[in-house]
């Protein structure tokens, strides 16, 4: 049985193995103790947006044959707060294709993946585009795993034409960005026929 | 063959019939953001992003300035039978009340650090559903400003309703379910919408059944008591966003899948299964409300915000 902090004081309390000898409540106490043990900051979340769809496809080669836009491969890892990879986190990803259009009756762009066992991920795709309704590229982020809260978030690009260069200064220009830490630097590789962008972007969740 | 002729001429001059028409155009202090028409079309609250708040006396014209500054607004709703006050739900993540009579402020709940996706007011005026964008929906006591927070899988509640006789509520959530709820916020049923989103939810006159639509490009009509899916309707060009109960039908406005800008209107009939597209530009479309024959939608251009009416009942027989 997999009890969370809170219930595991409560019953500890309960059963008389632990005693509450402070002017503080239970949930002060479960909070202070969770405290103690992060080692790693959650990952600031960022809407949902209206293109999920769930249940798609498990491969991580996103990018189909003659796909237009720079490609782009992104990997990572899956933390808890205490710094622990999760193993068989589920990742699901989606995103604008080049011409910043979503698949929005296909999975096009869209992917369900699980973290291995290190706790690691990666996909294949194409550096999405800009469309009309928001100011920077991004990529739309669901993970999940037993234990912890859901993440919803979205990755972002320091190469973001958006930020002008500078995305301490401009990442605030797309309202929906609420913190730096989203926008990640962008390492190209390659040769010059085959230039891939590359992203690492760590993933953590908070602990239940 | 004469009769034929007669149902087809029927026919065409019910879909005409049925296209908005102009009830008036007044004069604006700038671009409107969001409008809301209140109280069966005698008065409509709408937000300028640089002058802020303003109600119209619609038979007049005459606009009223209120003393509320707001950046941006992303929704907001009237009380469906008692004409003492609206409501508008601020991008800040304010939900503020407006007492239409009196032009002031009653009250002002912030529900969320973020942004605001929705709100509901039930018919009383006693409570308000409110969406954030980080979580889900949140039952607000009007008189207490007491917070319950409803649940969700992952992720937002997109989109909330009342029923008209107040005593359920629903929300439509991004984990890609739809919530039934008791007022005081007893999950009665949840009903799966699929893969996609639902976006845009509305209970029949009755309470009944409940109306769903969102990123299928459909509409599916559920038994409110059980969530059991009961009819769905053929498929339109584009996500569908807003959608509201119009007398007997409903109405949709759905969004291009690009530019996410309002892209057409359609109309739906009670057993959601035939759907028609009406002869209306949304293109500048800012807001929606009841009159007294139906059903309103508002346009803002310039110095200028129109109020375009569709009647309740006439577009049930096109569909068929």
């Amino acid at each position: 049985m997999n009890l969370n902090r809170r219930d595991l004081i409560a019953k500890c309390v309960a059963l008389g193995t632990v005693s509450l000898a402070g002017r503080f409540s239970l949930a002060e106490a479960t909070s202070a103790w969770d405290a103690a043990d992060q080692k790693l900051s959650v990952t600031p979340p960022c809407e949902l947006g209206p293109f999920y769809r769930k249940d798609a496809p498990s491969s991580a080669d996103m990018r189909q044959p003659g796909e237009r836009g720079l490609p782009l491969d992104v990997t990572g890892a899956v933390f808890n707060t205490r710094g622990e990879k999760l193993v068989g986190a589920k990742i699901e990803v989606w995103q604008a294709d080049h011409d910043g259009l979503y698949d929005v009756d296909g999975d096009h762009l869209r992917a369900t993946l699980l973290s291995d066992s290190k706790g690691e991920y990666g996909f294949h795709s194409v550096m999405p585009g800009h469309y009309p309704a928001r100011v920077c590229q991004h990529v739309h982020y669901l993970v999940t795993a037993p234990g912890c809260r859901p993440l919803v978030t979205q990755l972002y690009f320091a190469t973001d034409s958006a930020f002008d260069g500078d995305p301490d200064k401009n990442f605030t220009r797309d309202p929906l960005i609420w913190s730096r830490e989203l926008v990640r630097p962008v390492q190209l590789k390659g040769d010059p026929q085959t230039i891939v962008a590359n992203v690492k972007f760590e993933l953590v969740l908070e602990r239940l | 063959m004469k009769t034929r002729v007669a149902v087809l001429l029927l026919l065409v001059s019910f879909c005409s019939a049925q296209d908005p028409r102009k009830l008036t155009s007044m004069s604006a202090p700038g671009p409107l953001t969001f409008a809301a028409v209140c109280d069966g079309g005698r008065e409509m609250i709408g937000i300028s992003k640089e002058k802020g708040v303003f109600v119209w006396d619609v038979a007049s014209g005459q606009s009223t300035p209120l003393n509320i500054k707001t950046r941006r607004t992303s929704d907001g709703t009237c009380t469906a039978k008692a004409p003492y006050a609206a409501m508008v739900v601020a991008r800040e993540g304010r939900v503020i009340l407006v007492d239409l009579r009196k032009r002031v402020q009653v009250k002002e709940f912030t529900f969320t650090q973020h942004i605001a996706n929705a709100a509901a007011l039930s018919p009383d005026g006693k409570t308000i559903l409110a969406a954030p964008d980080d979580g889900p929906a949140k039952i607000i006591d009007v008189a207490t400003g007491a917070m319950k927070t409803l649940q969700t899988d992952f992720g937002a509640s997109v989109n909330v309703a009342f029923s008209p006789d107040g005593q359920l509520m629903a929300t439509a959530d991004e984990d890609t379910n739809v919530r039934i709820y008791s007022r005081d916020g007893k999950l009665l049923s949840a009903v799966s919408y699929g893969r996609v989103e639902p976006f845009g939810i509305a209970f029949s006159g009755d309470g009944k059944r409940l109306f769903v639509a969102g990123g299928d490009f459909s509409v599916h009509a559920y038994e409110s008591a059980t969530g059991k899916l009961l009819a769905s309707s053929e498929k339109v060009e584009n996500p569908i966003w807003l959608f509201s109960r119009s007398g007997d039908s409903f109405v949709a406005l759905s969004l291009d899948k690009k530019t996410l800008a309002p892209a057409a209107l359609y109309r739906f009939d009670p057993a959601a299964t035939g759907v028609t597209k009406l002869g209306f530009d949304p293109a500048a479309y800012v807001g929606w409300g009841d009159t007294a024959k139906g059903w309103a939608l508002v346009k803002s251009e310039g110095d200028t915000v129109s109020i375009w009416e569709l009647a309740a009942n006439s577009a049930v027989a096109t569909s068929r």
